[in-house]
């Protein structure tokens, strides 16, 4: 009852932030999932974290629809008819989106918005004026960065609008990536680059490497998670791997015992939560999106988490100056792939029934963190401040992002003056992509809108957050203490 | 197998040519100009010994009369450099051919191409030559970044084996000239004409040094020479700036508000791509 109380009389949260807190506490008050000791006990250690999921998944964590299919034939639950007109188009889409549920409750995919709307272009300088409303209608009432558009790879009129549009706008929200291969031209890129050094978005996404774990039908949602459209995934859970260490006595410790435990352990919780989910919460009977065909059962998976792999790795070799580190010591990033390899393979072995579209096999994910997170760097990457040479970094990274079908990415920062040779960014993108990099982001050292861990928040915003102040993001809060925590302002400024 | 001497190598570069290019900095300048902001490559080291009880970090040893670097132990404070007398760098290393490109093939899937730098590249003629030569049997873009100093009848032979170069034409009056770099630039823009006739210049630079009172007719005349060449090649205007100048106290800062003014004056006559920073 406390914490229901002190939700209606917190003055720093918005109205909408109130409802939605208030529906957690609600479903908090139940007990439904079988929890066993072993987990319990992994949650007490902070190795096992559920992500602010709930005691009672009612829908799944993230749900990717196929807006394609909405598109052409609208929708009966919702009373329209397919759009005629970029008017109604990107009417339709925002009347979707915010009947789309989802873990945060707000949409975390919103589609390939330039192929979407790529048929109804008509006169690309009023077109620019309906998409920048399009754009700023979505960051003012699908207020949390977890929502994610994509692009590309293709060129399209509208995803030039798109990239202009948002140049402009300089809005946390949405998230967006440009899925990027050889056939993306170069001139789309550095358009896209521009973007991104005035804005901290897109992503440019290893369309090839997702291609080939997913098949074209593939979207990149919420941080940078990569998850088939017409699904998503039932859950995401995360090992917190510094902890997980910690808790081992030694090497030998930590491969024979403690990650195969916790690895099982976690899986059987991840089973739980997709039971409930599948065969109690009763939301793939009665949900419109399954009705309709825009999401079906078959094509959800779940994702299992990892994350604090350099602090794992440092303390597993008792690693304290910088040349014995992850990222600056062989051995350290030998251990670190062995690491990854060895929990894929653990993963490998367990099965669940309705995970279809993934071989029954829940699939890895670089989990980036929460505000909790103090020293556990965001999944395989290298701590803040830490990072070697730009091209040591990214070939480090290329050896573990493989390992990662739904998600995993790298940050880096430029100076502004990068502007002037946009190619000098588009090198050094399309050498990491062919390295095996699944996902490049960057911004601009001088920016105020920046990637946190993988959603965007405005060093501003995080300001008047901290002055009290309250915040119609609610990823603001978020973005506050792991701004601090991970030490995002020491990241390693690549010079131009 | 040649050998040569290099300052440093600058793993990621926006600003030596296009895209991302990997720049190796030679040592040694056969000019020296007043405003040269990276004085420690112009000459190489006497071991005079000076520089060691500079270094904080023992990165530098003396022993035997010789100085020895120890880069690990580096933190770049630029001590050494900063005391040095000569003009020079007790970092600068002895090189191979297969060095520099062992180095090379680590950034090469990340960059555009490769740039000679300095000091002044072309001083060690033979050493640049080598690696152009290996820079086309590797199929990698290689470009030069030179003040054109070089004997002109070698310069037609090394320019076969460079895609681009970028020029520094310092100043048009051949008086300044000679005070500013201690040169004539008669070769200097003999070769710049001959490098034009080849399609072989990427950019011409030009500092604005306003302890010279004749920056805007010097522009305007350079301007001319590149327009009268090949108006389309980009003409980097550059402010002069204090950093790392020696005797930098002796001269007049730049006003960054003017460099406008000096784009407007290339353009005037008729250069189309004027680019000020």
């Amino acid at each position: 009852m406390n914490k229901i109380l002190s939700t209606i009389k917190n003055q720093q949260l918005t109205f909408e932030q109130k409802v939605i807190e208030l529906s957690r506490h609600a479903e908090n008050s139940i007990e439904v999932l079988n929890i066993d000791d072993e987990i319990k006990t992994l949650f007490d250690k902070k190795i096992i974290c559920d992500l602010f999921e709930g005691n009672a998944p009612f829908r799944p964590r993230y749900i990717l629809p196929d807006y394609e299919k909405f598109m052409k034939q609208g929708s009966k639950f919702l009373n329209l008819l397919p759009p005629k007109n970029l008017y109604e188009a990107v009417n339709n889409l925002l009347i979707l989106y915010k009947h789309t549920p989802s873990i945060t409750t707000y949409p975390v995919f919103l589609g390939n918005i330039d192929t979407l709307l790529e048929p109804f272009i008509t006169n690309e300088k009023s077109d620019l004026e309906i998409i920048k409303l399009f754009l700023t209608h979505i960051d003012r009432t699908l207020t949390d960065s977890f929502v994610h558009a994509n692009i590309g790879p293709a060129e399209t009129k509208a995803g030039r609008l798109i990239l202009i549009a948002e140049r402009e706008l300089v809005n946390d929200v949405p998230n967006l990536t440009l899925k990027y291969d050889e056939t993306t031209p170069d001139d789309f890129a550095k358009e896209a680059i521009m973007t991104g050094l005035k804005s901290a978005k897109p992503y440019f996404a290893n369309h090839k490497m997702f291609v080939q774990d997913f098949g074209v039908n593939y979207g990149i949602a919420s941080c940078y998670n990569g998850l088939p459209i017409g699904g998503g995934s039932y859950t995401l859970i995360r090992m917190n791997l510094k902890h997980l260490a910690q808790d081992s006595e030694n090497i030998e410790n930590f491969f024979a015992k403690k990650m195969p435990e916790a690895v099982k352990a976690m899986c059987r919780l991840m089973d739980e939560r997709i039971k409930f989910l599948v065969e109690e919460s009763g939301f793939f009977e009665s949900n419109f999106l399954v009705q309709e065909g825009l999401i079906e059962k078959d094509r959800f998976l779940a994702m299992f988490g990892i994350h604090g792999l350099a602090e794992a790795v440092n303390h597993l070799m008792d690693a304290e100056n910088l040349n014995q580190k992850f990222g600056h010591n062989k051995k350290a990033d030998d251990l670190g792939v062995e690491i990854i390899k060895k929990i894929s393979d653990e993963v490998q072995n367990h099965n669940n029934k309705y995970c279809t579209i993934s071989d029954k096999k829940f699939k890895l994910h670089a989990q980036c963190g929460i505000g909790d997170d103090v020293d556990t760097t965001p999944g395989c990457r290298i701590p803040a401040g830490e990072e070697p040479d730009t091209f040591e970094q990214l070939i480090q990274a290329s050896e573990l992002h493989k390992f990662f079908p739904t998600g995993i990415s790298d940050i880096f920062t430029f100076e502004k003056t990068a502007k002037e040779n946009p190619q000098f960014i588009l090198d050094i993108i399309k050498g990491a992509l062919n390295s095996g990099i699944r996902i490049f982001s960057f911004y601009t050292k001088e920016s105020d809108l920046i990637r946190i861990t993988g959603y965007l928040v405005k060093k501003s915003e995080i300001e008047k957050f901290d002055r009290g102040e309250k915040n119609l993001k609610d990823t603001v809060s978020l973005g506050s203490p792991t701004y601090r925590g991970i030490n995002v302002e020491k990241r390693k400024l690549i010079k131009s | 197998m040649a050998v040569g001497y290099i300052n440093k190598i600058l793993n990621f570069s926006a600003v030596d040519g296009p895209g991302n290019r990997t720049v190796i900095f030679f040592q040694g300048c056969n000019f020296n100009c007043l405003y040269c902001h990276n004085p420690e490559t112009i000459n190489f080291c006497s071991n005079c010994g000076k520089c060691y009880p500079a270094c904080n970090s023992a990165a530098l040893t003396f022993e035997n009369s010789k100085i020895n670097y120890i880069e690990k132990n580096c933190t770049n404070c630029d001590n050494c450099t900063n005391i040095c007398e000569l003009f020079s760098s007790p970092k600068v290393k002895k090189t191979t051919v297969d060095e520099i490109f062992k180095s090379i093939e680590k950034t090469r899937p990340f960059i555009s191409g490769i740039t000679f730098s300095g000091g002044e590249c072309t001083y060690q003629y033979n050493f640049l030559k080598s690696l152009l030569e290996e820079s086309k049997k590797r199929n990698i873009s290689a470009f030069i970044d030179t003040n054109a100093y070089l004997d002109f009848e070698k310069m037609v032979e090394i320019s076969k084996l460079f895609d681009k170069s970028m020029v520094d034409i310092k100043w048009f009056d051949d008086v300044i000239h000679k005070k500013l770099t201690g040169k004539s630039n008669e070769l200097v823009l003999k070769n710049t004409k001959y490098l034009f006739s080849q399609k072989k210049v990427y950019e011409i630079r030009t500092v604005v040094f306003p302890h010279f009172h004749e920056n805007e007719l010097n522009i305007k005349k350079i301007a001319k020479f590149i327009s009268e060449n090949d108006k389309s090649v980009i003409y980097k205007i550059i402010g002069y700036r204090s950093f790392g100048v020696k005797n930098s106290e002796k001269y007049t800062e730049f006003d960054e508000k003017e460099l406008t003014k000096y784009k407007f004056i290339a353009e005037n006559e008729g250069c189309q791509n004027v680019i000020v920073k």
